[in-house]
């Protein structure tokens, strides 16, 4: 009985999470869900199909935002991965310093960090510019990133490098051949998470970016004041194609495979 | 020696990128708070912009407003999310298909529970017109207003939303690592489970509830998206406030915006900075630390 119980809290709670996004699948692909409507009227896969590959709006959204990704990928994992390995292996002068200023950028309020940084970009000539959104980005996901890799490194030791390193390799074979390989793990959850972050975020991308940006997150937000929720479920359900399947294939191939073996 | 060449190379990427990027972000728009504002030919410090930025009852007003909102909603997330958080533990469904589910709300966008929540909960959604078709409602002016509403219910739901998940995820790590022994010592020993929880499970992990407390709260306090979807125009949050001082283009008012800038960040970072030494100061501060 209790277990019973158990099981339908459960089922509860995921039915809680699970909702919206039924919503915004049942939104995408529904026509005229308007009041008094319980559930849209009609479904037409074939419109939503067709406006995925066709509609330029929405492609050129796409590539903007896995652009805008791809690139903050490259910059986080540049910075994050040096300075995780940093604080993982090394004590040195001033690492307090290091390890409180990596946490600053979660603390100080988003919008008192974007409208400074906004400021000095104009100053920099950056603003509009790819490179522009691309650092607004980066800072916002750096903290976790820097975390994350270096909790991947605590838990590897460098014990592993040490030994490579008697055994005769030099500096760049036993990054090539040891810690880089042990890392695997820890680069993949920063690239995935680098790469939902930077997609998800609007007023950085908006406002450093001068508008210039319209990336599917940004191209939500009007459409969604406008109260055009099918459109803004258009955005979003193609946002969920290009991030959750991803994200979901990866994990039961990769992960599941190293498991295995 | 080659140890202090390493640590010179590895640390140059972060302190480059922080050094112009962050740090001269906060240089610049602290010196334009204290009035150092060359574009207009401002070139003398004053107290001025402090001054008048903690004089106004309208700013004040809507700080305290927000950080009561942004504390009310962290709590309630961190609150709940442990009790979820321990419940899936003690039942193993910590793994497998519930835990895939919990993790799903962390990397989606704040504005898909907004459209969903518009779809489903504004006075002529789908929830009160179900009510409506079960008998329990007469018209839907009687269903309370929930979005851009006076208490910021549609912003909390949806910061909890995400931030359950993000509260159970991060404790569920702390979990998985801690000795269940412990529990089974202090009941065996007699205590109940109140007294179980409150003196072994939770010292063990109140400070990642802490740190997951801290970056929800940071994250209400600052955060443009929501508060400007679902707000509420008349009780408007800081965030909307700020930004719209900062594009409203008049450019005289720009050291005033970098002033309020400035005491909204030296707050959060000594409300952070407190939470971490009473962290510490409290049973389990030092052996959970690494977390």
């Amino acid at each position: 009985m209790k277990n019973l119980l158990n099981n339908i809290w459960t089922f509860i709670f995921c039915a809680l999470i699970v909702i919206p996004l039924i919503v915004i699948f049942l939104l995408a692909i529904g026509s005229s869900w308007n009041y008094p409507d319980i559930l849209p009227q009609q479904l037409e896969f074939q419109n939503l199909i067709k406006m995925l590959f066709t509609n330029s709006e929405l492609i050129h959204s796409l590539t903007q935002s896995i652009l805008l990704s791809l690139g903050t990928i490259i910059l986080t994992l540049a910075i994050a991965y040096p300075t995780a390995i940093l604080l993982a292996h090394y004590d040195f002068f001033g690492k307090k310093v290091i390890n409180l200023l990596v946490y600053l950028p979660l603390i100080i309020p988003s919008i008192a960090l974007l409208t400074n940084l906004d400021f000095v970009m104009i100053k920099f000539s950056l603003n509009g510019s790819f490179v522009g959104v691309v650092i607004a980005h980066t800072l916002f996901y750096l903290p976790y990133a820097i975390k994350l890799l270096m909790d991947n490194f605590e838990q590897n030791g460098n014990a592993f490098e040490s030994v490579s390193k008697n055994l005769g390799a030099n500096n760049w074979q036993t990054f090539w051949n040891v810690t880089f390989p042990m890392s695997k793990s820890g680069l993949q959850g920063a690239i995935l998470m680098t790469y939902v972050v930077s997609m998800t975020q609007y007023l950085a991308t908006l406002l450093v970016g001068d508008g210039k940006f319209l990336t599917l997150s940004v191209r939500m937000f009007p459409f969604t004041t406008a109260g055009k929720y099918k459109i803004a479920a258009i955005y979003a359900f193609t946002f969920l194609i290009v991030t959750l399947i991803p994200l979901f294939l990866i994990d039961k191939y990769i992960i599941r495979n190293r498991r295995r073996g | 020696m080659t140890n202090r060449k390493n640590i010179i190379l590895l640390s140059l990427p972060f302190c480059l990128f922080f050094l112009l990027f962050f740090l001269s972000a906060l240089f610049k728009s602290l010196i334009t708070s204290f009035g150092y504002y060359p574009v207009l030919n401002m070139k003398k410090f004053t107290w001025e912009y402090y001054i008048s930025a903690l004089s106004d009852a309208s700013f004040l007003s809507i700080s305290w407003r927000t950080f009561l909102f942004s504390v009310v909603s962290a709590f309630l997330a961190c609150i709940i999310g442990m009790m979820i958080a321990i419940t899936l533990y003690r039942h193993k469904k910590d793994r497998g298909i519930v835990f895939r589910i919990t993790e799903l709300p962390v990397m989606l966008p704040h504005i898909f529970v907004v459209i969903a929540l518009f779809q489903l909960l504004s006075q002529t959604g789908v929830v009160p017109n179900i009510l409506i078709h079960l008998g329990l409602l007469q018209s839907t002016e009687q269903f309370p207003l929930l979005l851009n509403d006076n208490y910021q219910i549609g912003v909390i739901i949806t910061y909890l939303y995400k931030e359950i998940p993000f509260v159970i995820v991060s404790l569920m790590l702390v979990l998985r690592q801690m000795n269940d022994k412990y529990e089974v010592v202090a009941l065996n020993l007699g205590a109940n489970k109140f007294q179980t929880f409150w003196n072994v499970t939770l010292p063990m992990i109140q400070t990642a509830l802490v740190n997951a407390f801290i970056i929800n709260f940071s994250f209400n306090f600052g955060s443009y998206e929501v508060p400007f979807l679902l707000g509420n125009q008349q009780k408007e949050l800081l965030p909307v406030y700020i930004y719209n001082y900062y594009v409203q283009g008049d450019i005289t008012q720009i050291p005033l915006v970098m002033s309020l800038n400035m005491i909204l960040s030296v707050f959060s970072i000594v409300f952070a900075a407190v939470l971490l030494v009473i962290s510490k100061k409290i049973p389990g501060g030092r052996i959970g630390g690494n977390r």
